[in-house]
């Protein structure tokens, strides 16, 4: 028996990322970002989203990889993570896959540039190979906390 | 058994009430112990207890309920003498019932053991140790005696004293609304002695269609009566005069199943106001709902700015006249939402009479503690966030403020410590001051502790004044008492305090005068979720900075500045301020905009600190509804929130504060 889970797919500079579709609650067109001062660079901003406040991650520099570029396809994609809710940039959302448990490969150490942590594991499609992220640890505050020391 | 958890919430919150007056009645009868108005109150509040616990199935609650009323009846009919030993012991008992409530609210049963307590209950009533004979009805026969003096008395001063019978019509169904309409009317008509059925059942609802009310007035009868019938759904009055021989006939068959209910009143009676809840003039909504309503209206002022901003820009007279006539009754409407989120800080403070009572036995010292201003009113989410903090920092003072009876007789002071507890209004904040005339704070003291955990270095030390070492005391890891006490200093010191008041919205700070005492001040905010502010620009965005912490806004030329330390300073009414750029403090890129002559500032002050800070443009005050920027950003540095604008932006609220710092 192997388990099936469901991504939402979308890609992401020319790559395709999974999320969990049951914690992907919504995905919004672009909308105006508020930036926000001595907060980590991967924060691009919060957003008012039908009264609520969010933050806007851009998942690129937080893996280290760029900077998204907000164009026409640009989408935000609502997430949440327990109490956590956020809304992450990316570039155009495709799809929701059923992904068995026997296609994820597990990740080594680091792939592709990601800490693994991030990472539930690497999907092999039929037409090539999709980050399935790990929310729970994209969204971990303590992040945020071990930046700011950094940074300071 | 009848299902009984729809009513848990109200029972706790009721007994916790009934705890409270009993806790204040006792602490007041400590004071002078014949006065027996107090213990009415206190067996007022037991017999409430016991009646709601009995309905709820709570026994042993119950139990002790029904012992400390009988201790109290033995009082009030002075069978038994009031001493230090009975007062703690009634203490422990209400502490006893306390616990019994804690554990029901945490979702357990009222099963404290009590046996200690009861033993020591009864050995207080001593030889009087009295059984009633009725020991489940929960019957108080008023004292004829009583009454009969009650209106003698009455009689000679010119009053009359009416029985009034109220019939209500049989299919009358708001039975209650009726009673309370003639309550009021009775209620301005003179002073009401006893009712029957007693108060809280009429409340309830619980009589049939009649009940009675023996009145002193000036009025007569027919007055009464005409009055009355004006009330709706009301089919007959009886009015009778009544003597001294006609007292306990009357209704008193119509009471088969009822208690009556005693006025208590003391000899002076006549002219005392009447302590009677003859009717609820409130009722309770739950906080939920409040929230709700506050949320509702929150959205509306949003889109009020929306509608503001569109009419700025249709510049239509009418619609013009009549944003502003929305605006006026929102800033009515806004009082009265905030206000009923009100509540008096009573409600915390209440509970410190009691504490410090134990505490200062436990320490072996002797403090009376005042309490001032304890009507100042509150927001109902501070009031329940301020608790913990104000425990925290009265014990402080207890246990390391206030010395020993025998080092204050060498001191030359008042051998009993004093702690004052003082709440007030000022401006848009509500100051909590607690101040005691202990021994101060020992600067040495706190520098050299502060060096020994590293907090500082010595040299550093040296440098700092005593307020900036006062503050150390809030550092985390701070703990100053030499023996760790049970008091204060399990580890946790004042840094959660300030945590918490920060959170709050709050400051706290300290100040003392070794030897003579120390005082605490806690200053929060009204409201925590509205502001007036100012708006303002600073590149693409829009920010707004909370007009408490603004002086004035002022245009400024660029060579008025001038530059000191590198640091360019303006002249502010003869004052040199920090002048800095909100561009740069935030470090905001753009494409910079170019003033013209003038640069528009504003001028911030945090206490007696002052700033400068130049924006793009100012766009107005408004009132704003503060959101939290969630859970995930945390707290970013001076920034205090965000707010909505309204179209449909978010702009942040600048932390004026720790800007300047």
């Amino acid at each position: 028996m192997t388990e099936v889970n469901k991504y939402m797919v979308f890609s992401l500079n020319n790559e395709v990322y999974g999320a969990p579709v049951e914690q992907v609650i919504s995905v919004e067109k672009p909308m105006n970002i508020t930036r926000i001062p001595n907060a980590a660079s991967f924060i691009k901003g919060v957003i008012n989203l039908r009264g609520t406040i969010l933050p806007v991650i851009d998942l690129l520099i937080k893996f280290d990889r760029g900077t998204s570029k907000i164009i026409e396809s640009t989408r935000l994609a609502i997430v949440q993570s327990e109490d956590i809710r956020v809304a992450l940039l990316i570039d155009t959302a495709r799809d929701v896959l059923d992904i068995h448990s026997d296609e994820i490969d597990p990740v080594p150490e680091v792939a592709g540039g990601i800490h693994a942590k991030y990472l539930n594991g690497v999907a092999r499609l039929e037409d090539g190979l999709m980050i399935l992220l790990n929310l729970d640890q994209v969204l971990d505050p303590n992040d945020i906390t071990l930046i700011k020391q950094i940074e300071i | 058994m009848m299902d009984t958890n729809q009513y848990l919430d109200l029972f706790l919150e009721e007994s916790r009430e009934h705890l409270q007056n009993m806790d204040k009645g006792l602490l007041d009868l400590e004071q002078s112990h014949d006065n027996l108005e107090v213990v009415n109150e206190i067996f007022r509040s037991a017999h409430t207890l016991k009646g709601m616990a009995g309905s709820m199935g709570f026994d042993t609650m119950m139990e002790l309920t029904h012992q400390l009323e009988n201790i109290l009846d033995a009082i009030r009919n002075n069978e038994t003498m009031i001493d230090g030993t009975i007062i703690d012991t009634l203490f422990s008992a209400a502490d006893q019932l306390e616990k019994m409530v804690d554990r029901i609210a945490g979702g357990g049963r009222d099963d404290v053991d009590i046996s200690k307590i009861m033993t020591e209950l009864k050995q207080v009533m001593g030889e009087q140790e009295r059984y009633p004979s009725q020991s489940t009805t929960t019957e108080i026969h008023p004292s004829d005696d009583f009454l009969s003096d009650v209106i003698e008395q009455a009689k000679d001063q010119g009053f009359n004293v009416w029985q009034i019978e109220v019939i209500l019509s049989k299919e009358c169904v708001l039975k209650v609304a009726r009673a309370y309409m003639v309550f009021q009317i009775v209620e301005q008509l003179g002073e009401i002695i006893e009712t029957i059925p007693v108060v809280e059942v009429i409340e309830e609802g619980e009589f049939d269609s009649t009940f009675a009310i023996k009145l002193i007035t000036k009025n007569d009868a027919r007055d009464i009566q005409a009055k009355l019938m004006g009330v709706s759904e009301v089919d007959s009055i009886h009015v009778s005069a009544l003597d001294k021989e006609s007292i306990g006939l009357g209704l008193e068959e119509a009471a088969s199943q009822q208690v009556t209910y005693q006025n208590q009143m003391a000899t002076s009676a006549v002219t005392s106001k009447t302590k009677a809840k003859s009717a609820n003039r409130t009722i309770r909504v739950s906080t939920q709902r409040l929230d709700e309503l506050m949320n509702l209206f929150e959205e509306f002022i949003i889109n009020k700015g929306r509608i503001e901003m569109i009419a700025r820009r249709l510049k239509d007279q009418e619609l013009n006249e009549t944003v502003e006539e929305v605006e006026r009754t929102s800033g009515d409407l806004q009082d009265i939402i905030l206000n009923l989120r009100m509540e008096p800080i009573e409600q915390v403070f209440n509970r410190f009479p009691k504490m410090v009572r134990s505490v200062s036995k436990d320490l072996g010292k002797k403090i009376n503690l005042e309490m001032v201003g304890v009507d100042t009113e509150l927001d109902r989410n501070v009031i329940d966030e301020i608790g913990d903090p104000l425990v925290h920092l009265i014990r402080n003072s207890m246990d390391h403020g206030i010395e020993l009876p025998e080092k204050r007789r060498d001191a030359n002071k008042d051998e009993i410590g004093r702690i004052m507890l003082r709440a007030y209004h000022s401006g848009n904040h509500v100051f909590i001051e607690i101040e005691d005339d202990g021994s101060g704070i020992n600067c040495n003291k706190i520098a050299s502790k502060a060096v020994e955990k590293g907090l500082i270095s010595i040299e550093e030390v040296e440098l700092l004044s005593n307020k900036e070492v006062y503050e150390l005391m809030f550092h985390s890891g701070f703990s100053t008492a030499d023996k760790v006490s049970d008091i204060s200093g399990r580890g946790v010191g004042l840094d959660v305090v300030k945590n918490k008041i920060e959170s709050l919205g709050g400051t706290v700070d300290v100040d003392s005068e070794e030897g003579r005492g120390s005082i605490f001040t806690i200053k929060l905010p009204l409201t925590l979720s509205i502001i007036s502010s100012m708006l303002v620009n600073v590149q693409e965005e829009t920010y707004a900075l909370p007009l408490n912490s603004i002086v004035e806004t002022a245009l400024v030329t660029e060579d008025s500045l001038m530059k000191a330390n590198g640091e360019e300073m303006y002249e502010y009414r003869g004052r040199m301020i920090p002048f800095r750029r909100l561009q740069q403090v935030l470090q905001v890129s753009g494409d910079g905009i170019q003033h013209n002559k003038y640069i528009p500032t504003i001028i911030v002050q945090n206490d007696k600190e002052m700033a400068c800070f130049a924006v793009d443009r100012f766009i107005g005050q408004q009132e704003i509804v503060i959101k939290s920027l969630g859970n995930y950003l945390g707290d970013v540095h001076s920034i205090a929130g965000a707010t909505i604008l309204g179209n449909g932006q978010v702009a942040l609220i600048l932390d004026c504060m720790s800007m300047i710092s």
